[in-house]
């Protein structure tokens, strides 16, 4: 991109401004690792200071050897694990087919049927909580891993039809044609072709079902809640105690809940974003 | 785009089909609870522990408070041969699940959490068992604060750990201001107060929450109860009202708070929280607590105030003579769904036998009173009880917050009496101005 | 490029729609009936009351309070996240290279955190005692004598719990508008410095105008985060009558007072408000320029 030098005054600016930035983003997360890092009677000092007072690996390790939970922490990030990958392979599963329609073909009750997925993005979780409890509860699927992830994907799915749909859109249909001269069916040009072609796409929208899915709080609570099932977003809020609110172990267990979907988009940072800036875009 | 024009039409048309088949399906205005058998099975002895059930597994969701250790469960699995699954939830999540199940008409588990606060609501819906049928008469009488569980004549829990309001002292602190005896009433109270204050020992002698929570209504129930005073009557109307004690505690919370003998930033203070700046040694009096905080403030890797003389105490009244002391306590329950309803009450029945109590005292991470009288009598006999010679006499004087058991619209009300403290705390509201639109409130709230 | 295919696009829909209708639209119907019905856990008749539930919500002190709650945060949230966004996307604008991809990383950063643990951490931030981190460095540099508990007053509370939110709503603009800007054509700027064009006269006649897709997607992502909030405010303030949203009111009367009619018309006007401010966004700032 070629643009005018800047000149001294805007080099100021866009460093004070930038410390500004990174100070808002990075502040609540370095105070969070300060608390986790601290002993309860130091964080309780007024006014506490900046930098921690003795550094203490003991929170982190209370919560990794399970003796703060017994072993509660550990099951609990299993099931995250489950819960946002099972419902983002669900959601790309479902997401995929349907985006294609809706970008490529020309079918009765299109404009419809995409008006009525979009218009459930705008539905709260309220309104379906407990009659969808019922359903669940008829099929015997409540406190199941399977319960928590179709009821994510289907929170999920209409923006991530949303976001391939804009991918489609603006890839080149010859390379499709000339496949289908070829006598490749719908199934290979969407496997073969298609999918190839919208990977930063498809790597877009799996980020945001993910860290959707990972943050989830109500859905898994509802549907999930008994010990086995229940991911950490659930399981965290549980070390406040009746007296007393452990501040170090809630700090500790916070940011460990933090680090899958951080390195998850430090990982995919440079795909997650060409994904996103494209559907963004139009 | 793909043409969108004609969607409304084709949408609605599309909705209303697929709903009345979905409708059809699971049948509109379903959910409502039939509830299971409202009586023992044939052959289950209230009271006993047998193999009879041996096999079952029963859940058990409880706060992380109520937790008992794999060891301890063990030895009922030893007992009866029901395996026992404990599950953990915030407080708070546990009522949201309690109601999106029941609501749903299922069974949360086999035994859940009961708080006093929602025993009316939960009561009145029919979610609870009877437990009167599944224990013996002596078991229930020997329950203290059992009564606070019953609704429409029926007992729907057992309370596990005893609960009630008291206030810790801080003995150290208040003998360096030349004090040697915890305050009795609220003179002795504010110049204790001051005296700390004045002599430099702590900036804030009196912890005590001011957020727009129920641990700040709490204070104020206490406090107009130890003074002869009644927050609502068996019918749930505004006793509050009738009598000085309410007016003058709201009173007393002002004055504390504008002498700045409680800590300004107390509006943002959650029970906890307070909790939390005591054992940082902050104050010197918590005003209103429970007794399950002594091991909180006794831990030494938890507390800077652990090696201190701390005591647990009356909550002082407006006079000498002390009212009685409010009972905050939390129940197991058995939900009507359940489908090992004899096998959970024998559950309960283990619990409250007095090595179970013992141990769920002694597990540092419950910390949990025991509730019968035998329990109570171990413990201090083994000298294992914390502050005992004041807790125990304060044991007999536990009464109910709300005398006829808490209305359904309580929690309406609490936020309501929450958000009143705080203003008259901070001056915005005389105490009886503070009063007079509580008791409008309360009214609006209980006529809905 | 579209072929025409009725059997086809039905079928390949058919997954996605049918999890649609059935998680979302069947319950979401099953509940507007309950809206009209009194359903409540005293109540089990469930008779048709008309719009006597909508007529109590809107006349409760408690949802109109909640509604005023909600309009606060609406505009904080919103000039947060569009501010804030604007100006993280010009300065990630301004970087190359290495100093790009790293400074990227950083500001999406807080997206990756989940709603509760942000809570937890903001908690840490503006707690008034213990661990209170913007009371210490306030106090420690004399800006202020004594601790402030910001998050329990009436309007410094709905704006820092707004702030809390906007935290994590800001990355997602970030992107959007860092896509808008990337994609006006340089010449459009070389033409107008030609013109003799100042850098502040091309923000406002080019850069803003030729944005307004993107701003639009911005606003409306703003619009409902603060419809929607919860979590964050529960964390925080638990019920504050001064702070609930009007989600949070539908929680109150659902799960706390057993009225799931109410909660349900609650929900209905919740939804309702939505729609319309979509509508409103999209039609009046989503429009594209041509150039």
């Amino acid at each position: 991109m070629q643009r005018r030098r800047l000149g001294a005054g805007w080099r100021t600016v866009q460093i004070v401004v930038g410390v500004l930035i990174v100070l808002w983003s990075l502040a609540p997360l370095y105070w969070g690792l300060v608390v986790s890092l601290s002993t309860p009677e130091s964080i309780r000092i007024y006014p506490v200071s900046i930098l921690p007072a003795a550094i203490s690996g003991g929170n982190f390790a209370r919560l990794l050897n399970g003796s703060a939970t017994s072993g509660a922490f550990l099951v609990a990030a299993g099931n995250s694990v489950i819960q946002a990958v099972g419902s983002t392979v669900l959601t790309l599963l479902l997401a995929l087919p349907a985006a294609y329609a809706f970008a490529r073909l020309r079918f009765r009750f299109a404009g419809a049927l995409l008006a009525m997925i979009t218009l459930t993005l705008a539905v709260p979780i309220y309104l379906v909580l407990i009659p969808l409890f019922q359903y669940a509860t008829a099929i015997g699927q409540v406190n199941t891993q399977q319960a928590v992830i179709v009821v994510l994907a289907s929170a999920s799915l209409p923006l991530a039809i949303w976001i391939l749909r804009s991918h489609i859109v603006s890839l080149p249909a010859d390379l499709e044609s000339a496949a289908r001269v070829d006598g490749a069916g719908t199934a290979t040009v969407l496997i073969r072709i298609i999918a190839p072609l919208v990977a930063p796409g498809l790597v877009a929208a799996a980020v945001v079902v993910f860290l959707a899915s990972w943050g989830a709080f109500l859905i898994p609570l509802v549907y999930g809640g008994s010990a086995d099932v229940q991911p950490l977003t659930v399981l965290i809020p549980t070390f406040a105690s009746k007296f007393s609110s452990d501040l170090g172990l809630q700090a500790a267990a916070g940011l460990l809940a933090v680090v899958p979907p951080v390195a998850l988009v430090i990982a995919l940072q440079r795909h997650l974003l060409s994904g996103l800036l494209k559907g963004a875009s139009r | 785009m793909p043409t969108t024009r004609r969607f409304p039409l084709r949408l609605g048309a599309a909705a209303v089909a697929l709903s009345l088949s979905v409708l059809a399906l699971t049948g509109c205005g379903a959910g409502g609870s039939s509830g299971g058998g409202a009586a023992p099975a044939k052959g289950y002895t209230p009271g006993s522990l047998s193999k009879a059930y041996k096999g079952q597994q029963i859940t058990v969701l409880l706060p992380p408070w109520g937790q008992l250790k794999p060891a301890l469960l063990a030895k009922f699995t030893a007992a009866t041969g029901v395996k026992v699954k404990m599950q953990s939830l915030a407080w708070d999540s546990i009522h949201d699940k309690v109601v999106t199940t029941e609501a749903a008409g299922q069974a949360p588990a086999d035994i859940v959490e009961l708080d006093w606060t929602w025993v009316s609501q939960f009561g009145k819906a029919g979610w609870y068992t009877d437990l009167s049928k599944y224990l013996t008469k002596q078991q229930i009488s020997d329950s203290i604060g059992a009564d606070a569980f019953v609704q429409g004549g029926k007992q729907i829990g057992l309370p596990y750990t005893l609960d009630f309001r008291g206030s810790t002292v801080d003995m150290t602190m208040l003998k360096k201001a030349g004090i040697s005896t915890p305050p009795k009433n609220w003179t002795e109270l504010v110049s204790d107060a001051e005296a700390v204050k004045s002599k430099g020992i702590v900036k804030y002698p009196i912890g005590l929450p001011l957020a727009v929570l129920e641990g700040t209504s709490t204070p104020w129930y206490a406090l107009t109860r130890a003074s002869g005073g009644q927050i609502l009557s068996k019918t749930g109307a505004p006793e509050f009202a009738n009598g000085p004690a309410a007016t003058d505690a709201l009173a007393l919370i002002h004055t504390l708070y504008s002498k700045q003998l409680v800590d300004p930033g107390s509006i943002g203070l959650s029970d906890q929280q307070v909790g939390d700046a005591y054992a940082g040694g902050a104050n010197a009096i918590v005003l209103s607590t429970g007794p399950g905080s002594l091991s909180q403030f006794l831990d030494k890797g938890k507390s800077k105030i652990a090696g201190d003389e701390i005591v647990f105490t009356h909550i002082p009244g407006e006079k000498d003579d002390q009212g009685p002391t409010v009972g905050l306590e939390e129940a197991l329950s058995i939900p009507t769904q359940s489908a090992h309803k004899e096998a959970a009450a024998m559950f309960i029945t283990w619990w409250m036998k007095t090595p179970q109590l013992v141990a769920a005292y002694k597990d540092p991470d419950l910390g949990s009173m025991p509730t019968t009288k035998a329990g109570l009598t171990a413990l201090s006999a083994s000298h294992d009880l914390k502050s005992a010679d004041t807790i125990l006499p304060m044991v007999g004087t536990i009464q109910a917050v709300v005398p006829g058991g808490t209305p359904t619209w309580y929690s309406k009300f609490s936020t309501a009496a929450a958000s009143t403290i705080q203003s008259v705390a901070l001056g915005h509201t005389t105490p009886q101005a503070g009063i007079s639109s509580l008791t409008a409130q309360a009214k609006k709230i209980a006529a809905q | 490029m579209q072929r025409r295919s009725d059997r086809l696009g039905l079928l390949l829909v058919a997954p996605a729609a049918l999890v649609i209708v059935v998680l979302v639209l069947a319950p979401s119907v099953q509940s507007i009936i309950g809206s009209f019905q009194r359903y409540s856990l005293d109540d089990p008749s469930r008779a048709f009351i008309g719009v006597r539930n909508y007529l109590e919500v809107l006349t409760d002190t408690g949802f109109d309070q909640a509604l005023l709650n909600t309009a606060g945060y609406f505009v904080v949230i919103t000039l947060c996240a569009f501010v804030f966004g604007l100006v993280m996307a010009l300065w990630l604008q301004s970087l190359r290279g290495w100093a790009r991809a790293a400074a990227l990383t950083v500001v999406i950063l807080p997206w990756a955190v989940p709603g509760t643990v942000s809570g937890v951490l903001w908690s840490f931030i503006l707690r008034p005692t213990g661990a209170g981190l913007l009371n210490s460095v306030l106090r420690s540099l004399g800006l202020i004598d004594s601790y402030q508990a910001w998050l329990n007053m009436p309007v410094a509370g709905i704006v820092a719990i707004g702030l809390t939110v906007a935290w994590s709503a800001v990355p997602l603009g970030v992107i959007v508008l860092l896509a808008g800007l990337e994609g006006i054509p340089q010449d459009i700027y070389e033409q107008s410095l030609v013109d003799g064009a100042t850098r502040m006269k091309q923000f406002f006649t080019i850069t803003l105008p030729l944005l307004r897709p993107a701003i639009a997607i911005v606003l409306l992502n703003a619009a409902v985060l603060a419809i929607g909030l919860f979590d964050q405010v529960y964390v925080l303030v638990g019920l504050d009558p001064l702070k609930v949203t009007m989600t949070a009111q539908i929680y109150l009367y659902a799960f706390r007072d057993f009225g799931f009619g109410l909660g349900f018309a609650a929900s209905v006007i919740a939804t309702l408000v939505t729609a319309a401010i979509s509508v409103v966004y999209l039609r009046g700032v989503y429009r594209e320029e041509e150039y």
